[in-house]
């Protein structure tokens, strides 16, 4: 119909890169006729892109036009309804309607089949299972390769008794809920009739308020003990709560007893756990511990080539390794990192690139990665133990401080490139082979000594912030 | 060429109506010209600021020939006022200039070409008209355009707020220390109203239109029409036309701050209260003019203070016997309302001394006057 | 004595069309492609220095917005609306932190999306880490301040929609004379406004003067 704007259209996508392009040039609607002697009416589908396309673009537009009628042409730009355009921000009240819904989840076409969304949310209310964390998108590496392992298995023959219950613990942000999404989603797909629930810790204490409020404790109990597989993310948020506790005891009982699996996340082991009842957390080592760790860098790059394969991009290696070098605590901010790259070259339209990375790290990444030294991996370590950094230097020889100062030892070989003989000056002038036998020490207990290697971690992630 | 001859009266009063709203400087010479135009036996007299424009016309005119012409509006009225009431005068258009003759009396004018004068491009699509007598519409102004403010940076509150909605025809002013509301209903109602969840119309009339028309506007049950167009209001009424530019501007929420709920409410004579108010605003500062009014059960006391240290107190027997009150009020603020209320009594409803006070007449809901008190 | 007046001057609040991109036009593509439909990521966290106009967008977003310094604990967080925006998460206390914990959990899960401001990027947030990695792991983007010829735009954009004529000298004026970042000067603009209106008074640089005494006597 409006051979300008065609034509208009597609300088501006030559010009601009794609985002800016579909962002703020693409939601424009021409109104009316093309009649340059009146001059072109463009519509904005929100005050935000009208005044954003105004302040930045409205002056080639109009030399467009001008090119193109070869007369000036003067444009206007008015907020109008008709340009029913894929980024309309302001339409609807987000507060009610929800524009976005389950959609977004599985797939990235705004508009889709309302029954396909309704179905998908009424399967999704049944189970509280998010599709898209499975086991074949689990990115695996030393760090998570008992858990998964063990997940696995559970998730083949759910209820045996030596993985029942599975107990996963590990940091924030390493994939726990993953894993567990991904058990309850590959029994479903063995078996679709098996009842399986997910539910966060702090939802469970939300139902059991609920029904105390509402006096349907009966209803309560009934459900969580018809199920075939309880999910149960994030237990450390029981803490304190003993009615809650009470209630999850009765229904561990009654679904173990029924040899029905039960898979717990935690942020730690189970003896660690504050606030719990001692018979839960007994209860908890019956079946099978396993943890996840911090990935290692290897898994980290294997991690973001993957994410970004999902994203149709490509990551060269060094591009990835430089990322994973620099976030290294955990996988959520690894995938956040990722994103802001992706998004840094959409909006400059160029190739991802190590120096691109560079630059769209550089807030997040910048001054936050400030250099672990001996001194404050000391100062860590004296506060965590609440010991005094002078007894790390000291001749003392308790246990209470023998221990936190291999660790202290440990960590300073680990994260930074001092060598023995100078980390044996840092701890109060000690020879080179007692900071090997630290060393030695602590990776010996880290396989023997959940509490241990629990502190370790830790401090890992304290310290690599 | 003879445009008419007439009795003065005839010629005087339409222009009378049409010059007042006559710049007396202005960039554009011309603007200080009526257009006279005489087609047939009719003779119209039509002047502009270019915001408003008001033509009106008498018949009578004679001689042969259709002509038009623009003269001084100023300088021509003066003449014809000048004239015994009983003369009888011509105006004749000679070589340019405009010939007045009356008896003995002989007056030549300047004149500048018709085809100059600066005619306002009249809008075709009509949005809503209707139709009250002059005295209603007349009545609505004098209830509110006194609170419009006058030269305020915020335009849109130099005017006067009218809205059309439900078969009611609303006016507001307000210049942000009072407001004023009136409102009437409307027998005819537009067919484009009539419809259910039909959008309300509204339009700023700027103040000088106000001012113009509350001139104009007889106390009588003769016809008013009121068009509303996209960018313009026209008032037809008796041989007057009048068009008016309108503030593009929106209105602020009127709604919003008419006190919904009073804690206290006492009625006063309003004759009895004006009397003192008048007496007592003698005595207030200049620039402030702020009065202290004072109520307690049985009793209101207006004193006011000047810089001079000179004071004044009157005190009027009320019959109220609510919380007691001490406050602040700008006293040309309610002279204003109490001199163009006709009723017999008023009725004052406030919560506090630091928010608004609602002046409303008993048993009549039709009327609203919002005023913000002085810290004292 | 002093003409109080009436509530009737138009409130300004916070749009997409009243704000001033200045250098953030990265971040500002980034949450308008966020903001439409077609978005998949369900956290956009926004984060900088006070007066860069976080609280600006959040409350433009028109999600629903909460405010962790007014209310730490979230205890006004409708959970069933599909779009949040909370602001200062950094000042969320324990309670708060498990709720926004649980909301993004919930988010995520129904597809709902978050957008938050905080202080500093997450990675040196003081939040408990279950939530700071969460918050880690949408989109984040830094907020740059306005440059002083920015502001001075913005000012007058922000008077224009009040209806008000400043005198040109009257911004220069502002800006030597009282507290530059944004927040500071919009507020400061809301009071000559008002005092404006109470004196019956044009915007000149006398009255400005007035203003000026006043609000930083308080």
């Amino acid at each position: 119909m409006s051979s300008f704007w065609t034509s208009c259209l597609s300088q501006f996508e030559q010009e601009l890169p794609p985002q800016q392009f579909n962002t703020w040039i693409r939601p424009l609607r021409l109104e009316g006729e093309e009649d340059c002697a009146r001059g072109l009416r463009l519509l904005a589908p929100n005050g935000f892109i009208l005044k954003w396309v105004k302040e930045r673009y409205l002056a080639r537009i109009e030399e467009l036009g001008s090119e193109y009628f070869s007369v000036p042409v003067s444009v206007t730009l008015t907020l109008g309804e008709r340009a029913a355009a894929p980024l309309n921000m302001t339409s609807g009240s987000p507060g009610k309607a929800p524009p976005v819904t389950g959609a977004t989840v599985t797939s990235g076409t705004a508009v889709k089949n309302a029954s396909l969304v309704d179905q998908q949310r009424s399967s999704y209310e049944k189970t509280r299972l998010i599709p898209t964390f499975t086991f074949d998108n689990l990115v695996v590496g030393k760090a998570n390769d008992l858990a998964r392992a063990a997940s696995r298995q559970v998730a083949i023959s759910p209820g045996e008794a030596t993985y029942n219950p599975l107990f996963i613990y590990g940091g924030a942000g390493l994939g726990k809920t993953h894993l567990v999404h991904a058990i309850g989603n590959q029994i479903l797909e063995h078996d679709p009739d098996k009842v399986v629930r997910y539910v966060h810790a702090e939802d469970y204490y939300s139902d059991v308020v609920r029904a105390y409020q509402q006096k349907s404790f009966d209803v309560f109990k009934r459900y969580y003990r018809s199920l075939d597989v309880l999910l149960l993310d994030d237990v450390q948020f029981f803490n304190n709560k003993n009615r809650t506790q009470e209630e999850f005891f009765y229904v561990f009982n009654a679904l173990s007893e029924s040899k029905k699996q039960i898979v717990i996340s935690c942020d730690t082991y189970p003896k660690n756990i504050s606030g719990l009842e001692d018979r839960l957390i007994t209860r908890f080592d019956w079946g099978l511990t396993v943890q996840i760790e911090p990935p290692e860098t290897e898994m980290r790059v294997a991690i973001l080539k993957k994410k970004a394969e999902v994203e149709g991009v490509a990551l060269d290696d060094e591009v990835a390794f430089y990322v994973a070098k620099h976030l290294r605590s955990n996988v959520r901010e690894l995938e956040g990192a990722l994103k802001k790259v992706l998004a840094y070259s959409a909006f400059h339209g160029r190739q991802i690139s190590l120096d691109l990375a560079k630059e769209a790290l550089k807030d997040l990444i910048g001054s936050v990665n400030r250099q672990i030294t001996v001194e404050n991996i000391q100062k860590t370590v004296a506060d965590y133990f609440k010991i005094k950094v002078a007894d790390l230097f000291s001749k003392k020889r308790t246990r209470v401080i023998v221990r936190p100062r291999q660790i202290a030892m440990w960590l300073a070989k680990n994260l930074t490139s001092q060598s023995y003989p100078s980390i044996g000056d840092a701890f109060g002038g000690r020879d080179h082979t007692t900071v090997l036998h630290a060393v030695r020490t602590i990776d010996d207990l880290r396989t023997k000594d959940n509490e241990l290697n629990h502190n370790v971690h830790v401090l890992l992630q304290v310290l690599k912030g | 060429m003879l445009l008419i001859k007439t009795r003065r009266d005839t010629l005087l009063a339409p222009l009378q109506a049409v010059s007042g709203i006559v710049e007396r400087r202005h960039t554009l010479p011309i603007l200080s010209n009526v257009l006279l135009e005489k087609k047939g036996d009719v003779l119209t007299f039509l002047a502009t600021d270019i915001e408003i424009q008001i033509t009106t016309s008498s018949t009578g005119a004679m001689g042969d020939g259709d002509g038009a012409i623009t003269v001084g509006a100023r300088k021509l009225q003066e003449i014809l006022r000048s004239l015994p009431e009983s003369a009888e005068v011509s105006l004749m258009l000679d070589d340019r200039r405009l010939q007045v003759k009356a008896g003995r009396s002989r007056f030549s004018l300047q004149t500048l070409p018709a085809d100059d004068f600066p005619c306002m491009a009249l809008s075709d699509a009509e949005i809503t008209k209707f139709t009250v007598t002059q005295k209603q519409f007349r009545h609505l102004l004098t209830q509110t355009s006194y609170s419009m403010a006058a030269q305020d940076v915020r335009y849109y509150l130099n005017g006067l707020l009218l809205l059309v909605d439900d078969g009611t025809l609303r006016a507001v002013a307000t210049d942000g220390h009072r407001l004023a509301y009136s409102s009437m209903p409307l027998d005819d109602v537009p067919e484009a109203l009539r419809q259910e969840g039909a959008a309300r119309k509204e339009l700023i009339v700027p103040r000088k239109t106000v001012i113009e028309l509350s001139r104009l506007l007889a106390d009588n049950d003769e016809p008013l029409t009121i068009e509303m167009l996209p960018s313009q209001a026209r008032f037809q009424f008796g041989q007057i036309n009048l068009v008016s530019k309108l503030i593009d501007g929106r209105f602020p929420d009127y709604e919003r701050v008419i006190p919904s709920s009073l804690r206290n409410v006492v009625s006063v004579n309003r004759a009895l209260l004006l009397q003192s108010m008048v007496r007592a605003a003698i005595l207030t500062n200049e620039k402030f003019r702020g009065v202290r009014l004072i109520l307690s059960e049985g009793s209101l006391k207006i004193m006011a203070a000047n810089a001079e240290q000179e004071e004044a107190q009157e005190e009027i027997e009320v019959d109220y016997s609510g919380e007691a009150l001490d406050v602040g009020f700008n006293v040309a603020y309610l002279l204003d309302v109490l001199n163009n209320t006709p009723d017999e009594t008023i009725e004052w409803g406030f919560n506090d001394a630091n928010s608004s006070a609602l002046l409303t007449i008993p048993g009549n809901d039709r009327f609203k006057y919002v005023v913000m008190p002085m810290r004292i | 004595m002093r003409q109080l007046i009436l509530d009737l001057l138009p409130e300004a609040p916070p749009s997409l069309d009243n704000f001033v991109a200045g250098s953030n036009a990265e971040a500002l593509t980034g949450l308008a492609a966020w903001l439409a439909p077609t978005n998949r990521e369900s956290l956009f966290l926004l984060w900088g220095e006070a007066g860069a106009g976080k609280s600006h967008l959040l409350q433009a977003s028109q999600c629903a917005y909460s405010d962790a310094r007014r209310d730490p604990d979230l205890s006004t967080v409708e959970p069933q609306n599909d779009c949040h925006a909370v602001d200062h998460v950094e000042a969320l206390d324990a309670a708060g932190q498990i709720a926004l914990f649980n909301l993004i959990n919930r988010l995520r899960a129904s597809g709902g999306r978050l957008l938050a401001a905080a202080s500093a990027p997450p990675r040196r947030l003081a939040l408990r880490e279950d939530l700071r990695t969460r918050l880690g792991s949408g989109l984040v983007y830094r907020l740059l301040p306005l440059s002083d010829a920015e502001k001075l735009a913005a000012l007058g954009e922000q008077a224009r929609a009040r209806g008000l004529v400043l005198p040109p000298e009257a911004f220069s004026y502002l800006f030597l004379r009282a507290p530059r970042d944004m927040r500071s000067l919009a507020a400061l603009l809301t009071a000559i406004d008002r005092y404006s209106l109470e004196q019956k008074r044009p915007i000149t640089l006398p009255l400005l003067r007035e203003v000026l005494q006043t609000s930083l006597d308080i």
